[in-house]
């Protein structure tokens, strides 16, 4: 059998080209871990001035990232960022976020779920800048950052439908050509609707979570919305159940419109059958999965690692499982 | 997506040859999804055996296979069969064949193994030598002081 040349690099200890191929994937704490690997990394990582286009920043180093540390990371995309997605980072001020903007402005994705030290007024300021041209900020997520009022998201949505221009031009609905857009909040709302309605549905149950970046998806513009029920801004559901009988309407924030964790599911005004993990099941999702021999209560998907066996391979949950062994809080007193 | 492709119209077959001589006979739809292979066939027309040098046989089975079945629950599925060396082999395949979407969930797929692991657990799996000299990596250490501090083990 022929030894490709690969196979003969491999055997030296020389890095796979795999490995290369695999970088543009990695958020930065994987990055920087493979810049102490070996030398041929280190040099292919500081030379490699596409890959620094893109920065995910996830856990670990989402509680480590500082406002400086944050500055010269992204100094080495050289103006040229493009995709900018701090996950949870808590330190990060408007001041931060918005010298990384001057700084780079032609950035088309930016992701700021939950760094809860940005207020509503910085994320203005920062897309007020990257929106000052056109055909720039295309995708804004700004999930778990507090206080964002139905006024910042009109002003949210004011400064990125600049960008939709272009795309409605290619297939516009009949009834827009009447409408004055200019200075229009509830055109550009109606805009976003429209837009968010040729999209693809969000489910709850494949929400995810805020700390990690899911790369390559169908995003909507904005992540979050405006209540159709509490008219408040929220990330807004809809409804998977094909026999549910409200299906069009069936959309609103989690407060308004429990859901079910496993299938994503309105959960109607009768109880809603509650987990073992505090989590909120359907009917018919809580028939299906397994149950604590003990409490009768199931895990749903996101927490079936908690499970725990008794001494006669019986399914347990935590608490139950805590209970059975005779310890409970005023054992500790 | 995978029910699409093997309705398609076209029924002409063609060979494929692994570098180790394994021959492997599919349709002109799926071979099309191999771009380099498409660009073979706009070359020489009437070709019917196609050489594929870089890539073995056990590699390129699993590859057709594949782009036969792929769709979002079997591409989860797909990555965990594998071992790291094969992983790699396959990217490097599917780079060189150009097909996109096996290229994009093979890269995800060996990024979730190295996710959160430190660079000797790395070096460990991957087979590579430390050679970065001592002055480096106090370097790297100092640059990235930040990142690190306060690691547990993996």
């Amino acid at each position: 059998m022929s030894i490709t040349v690969m196979e003969a690099e491999e055997q030296e200890g020389h890095p796979h080209m795999a490995m290369f191929m695999v970088l543009g994937h990695l958020p930065l704490y994987e990055i920087l871990t493979m810049s102490n690997v070996c030398k041929s990394l280190l040099d292919e990582i500081n030379s490699d001035v596409l890959l620094w286009h893109r920065l995910i920043v996830e856990s670990p180093l989402n509680s480590r990232l500082t406002d400086e540390t944050l500055l010269k990371i992204t100094s080495k995309a050289n103006g040229r960022l493009k995709t900018l997605a701090l996950m949870n980072c808590i330190h990060i001020t408007d001041q931060g976020l918005l010298r990384v903007v001057e700084q780079n402005p032609y950035i088309k994705e930016l992701h700021i779920p939950a760094c809860t030290s940005i207020t509503p007024e910085g994320i203005l300021k920062v897309v007020e800048a990257l929106c000052e041209r056109s055909n720039c900020l295309t995708n804004l997520s700004i999930n778990g950052i507090y206080n964002i009022q139905k006024e910042h998201y009109h002003m949210l949505a004011l400064n990125l439908r600049k960008n939709l221009t272009l795309e409605y031009e290619q297939t516009p609905p009949p009834f827009y050509h009447h409408i004055q857009f200019e200075h229009n909040v509830l055109a550009s709302n109606l805009r976003l609707d429209y837009e968010e309605k040729m999209q693809q549905p969000v489910y709850y149950h494949k929400r995810g979570s805020v700390s990690s970046f899911k790369q390559g998806e169908n995003r909507r513009i904005i992540d979050l919305e405006i209540c159709p029920k509490c008219v408040e801004v929220r990330m807004v559901y809809d409804c998977p159940k094909v026999d549910c009988c409200k299906r069009k309407e069936c959309r609103g924030c989690i407060f308004c419109i429990p859901r079910c964790e496993n299938c994503g599911g309105c959960v109607g005004s009768d109880e809603p059958e509650e987990g073992a993990c505090g989590d909120i099941l359907c009917l018919e999702c809580w028939l299906q999965v397994p149950k604590c021999n003990f409490c009768n209560k199931p895990y749903c998907m996101q927490h079936t690692d908690w499970w725990c066996t008794s001494t006669d391979s019986s399914l347990l949950c935590r608490v139950c499982d805590e209970n059975s062994h005779g310890y409970t809080y005023t054992d500790v007193l | 997506m995978a029910e699409e492709k093997s309705q398609a119209s076209s029924s002409k077959m063609l060979t494929l040859k692994a570098s180790d001589g394994v021959l492997f006979e599919v349709e002109l739809n799926i071979a099309k999804e191999m771009k380099t292979v498409q660009a073979y066939i706009d070359d020489c027309e009437d070709i019917e055996t196609i050489p594929i040098p870089n890539v073995l046989g056990k590699h390129l089975a699993i590859v057709i296979e594949y782009i036969k079945k792929t769709n979002e629950e079997y591409d989860a599925e797909f990555e965990k069969q594998w071992n790291m060396d094969d992983l790699q082999l396959l990217l490097l395949a599917a780079n060189y064949l150009n097909i996109s979407g096996l290229q994009e969930c093979l890269c995800k797929a060996i990024a979730k193994r190295i996710e959160n692991k430190s660079p000797e657990y790395v070096r460990k799996v991957f087979n590579i030598e430390n050679d970065h000299s001592p002055e480096e990596e106090a370097k790297l250490r100092k640059e990235y002081k930040w990142a690190f501090e306060g690691v547990d083990k993996d």
